[in-house]
């Protein structure tokens, strides 16, 4: 007759480890640096006087256009040394830097003119017009380069969606960053707020077009879910023009033009915070009730 | 006969995924047609401009400032937003002779510009018809130097087109002034002008 040990002590959990980078962490990291900077020129040159406010150097102006490819650099090293990397993550910000200047750029610039009709028009017909024009094709061509490259062979969980998204959302911002810089007479610190507000909603759009990608694959989806979540990234694209000329250009007063560039840096930060929290909680929350529909049910 | 080995290590997609991407590529197309729709209406859209003293009641792009009553002229829309030269459409109503003809008109605005305009030089004329009405069609360009010495800038080739119609004893100068470069690209406008002024 034989008796099983009575453990006085519950058996220690082995901790399983996230053989993953961890997308979220750095993605705050490339926004909170990012803000950061541009935040941090800002204040230097309108409040402190420390950089000239003609500072026009065209250099540093590309070096800014380039952070946020510098800073994912930085992210793409931890997924170098993560246990399984994501794989074709590089070729897939490369492929959204290419189609943002061979397809995006000539669309915004010889077809759908933005500049020429869109800002005067009133609220509604400028999200409409942001919207139908350059926000979905931005989310249309980010989604085509994640369709046809790594979806649905490297989507193994919810979050590579969210990873390649990202990466084709930097790939695409840097290109119009670049062109900023070099193709405008921007001083350094205007050229840093707009590559915030360039950067900062690519990413947050971006976000919802790797969600939606992946949950096509790994959910059980509708019909229509893809379209939604282009639609619903376009309409988030076009409500940010909307709100950001709003924003910026604030009423004329006897003190002032009533400009205010860090309002829209502060816009371009809340989209980014609000999307990757409403993103994060979707993601978790999809991810725990999967894990509960297969994994083993526990015999009491 | 030849025998092919092919591998594939893509899914397969159900039909769910498969019909998800046929429509995200319906919705594109349709986007890019709604798109270009909203564009050109806006581009297109048109306030409708009438002077009952002068006779003449036009449509004028929308969002354009208008000028009306000024020297020379009974209306003059100009593009805010053009850069660097301020698209201009324009509208004027001279009085002539009983021998005047649409040719003769266009040899006074010739002399009258030539001393103006720096380099003004006239191009071509043209035989048309505006509403059934003989009427002439005169193009030409000169260059416009920035007036202003902290914009100092080379000047701008404007290049330019007028046509002249005989009404009941007065000429009626409908002219079109772009930016070289600009000028094909926006002469539809100018077109559509010709298309709903009516003299009456």
């Amino acid at each position: 007759m034989s008796f099983e040990p009575i453990l006085l002590a519950p058996e220690p959990e082995v901790e399983e480890i996230y053989p993953y980078r961890r997308v979220w962490r750095t993605a705050w990291f490339e926004v909170l640096a990012l803000f950061s900077v541009a935040l941090a020129l800002y204040v230097l040159t309108v409040f402190f006087g420390v950089l000239p406010r003609d500072l026009r150097d065209p250099l540093l102006r590309v070096g800014v256009a380039l952070l946020p490819l510098a800073l994912w650099l930085v992210s793409y090293g931890g997924e170098r040394r993560a246990l399984r990397p994501r794989p074709d993550l590089l070729r897939v910000l490369v492929l959204g830097a290419l189609v943002a200047n061979a397809v995006a750029v000539p669309l915004e610039e010889h077809v759908f003119l933005p500049e020429r009709w869109l800002p005067g028009a009133g609220f509604g017909g400028r999200l409409l017009g942001y919207a139908v024009t350059i926000g979905f094709t931005a989310e249309f061509l980010k989604y085509l380069v994640l369709r046809y490259t790594v979806w649905p062979r490297h989507i193994t969980q919810r979050l590579d969606g969210v990873a390649y998204s990202l990466a084709a959302s930097v790939g695409y911002a840097v290109v119009l960053n670049v062109r900023f810089a070099l193709f405008t007479d921007a001083t350094l610190v205007a050229t840093a707020l707009r590559v915030a507000s360039i950067t900062l909603p690519h990413l947050a759009v971006g976000v919802i077009i790797g969600f939606f990608l992946a949950e096509l694959w790994i959910g059980r989806t509708a019909i229509f879910w893809l379209p939604v979540g282009l639609g619903i990234a376009a309409f988030v694209s076009g409500a940010h023009y909307a709100f950001r000329a709003i924003a910026i250009t604030g009423s004329p007063s006897v003190a002032g033009t009533g400009s205010s560039p860090l309002l829209g840096l502060l816009l371009a930060f809340g989209l980014v915070a609000v999307l990757f929290a409403i993103f994060a909680f979707l993601i978790a929350n999809a991810d725990a009730r999967t894990q509960a529909l297969t994994s083993p049910r526990r015999a009491l | 006969m030849t025998g092919f080995i092919t591998s594939d290590d893509t899914p397969s997609l159900s039909f769910v995924q498969r019909w998800n991407t046929y429509l995200a590529l319906l919705m594109a197309a349709g986007i890019l047609l709604l798109g270009i729709t909203l564009r050109d209406s806006a581009l297109s859209a048109t306030q409708t401009f009438e002077d009952l003293e002068a006779g003449v009641r036009a449509q004028l792009p929308s969002g354009w400032l208008l000028e009306t009553g000024g020297e020379g002229f009974v209306v003059r829309a100009q593009d805010p937003d053009a850069l660097p030269f301020k698209t201009t459409l324009q509208i004027a109503v001279l009085p002539i002779g009983p021998d005047a003809t649409p040719n003769t008109v266009l040899d006074l605005l010739t002399m009258q510009r030539a001393p103006r305009f720096s380099t003004y030089k006239e191009i071509a004329r043209s035989d048309e018809t505006l509403r059934g009405d003989p009427a002439k069609r005169m193009t030409y360009a000169y260059t416009q130097d920035e007036r202003n010495p902290f914009q100092a800038s080379v000047p701008l080739v404007v290049e330019g087109v007028d046509v002249v119609v005989l009404r009941r004893g007065q000429a009626v100068i409908i002219t079109y002034r772009e930016e070289r470069t600009a000028f094909a690209a926006n002469l539809y406008r100018f077109e559509d002008l010709l298309q709903t002024v009516e003299i009456f």
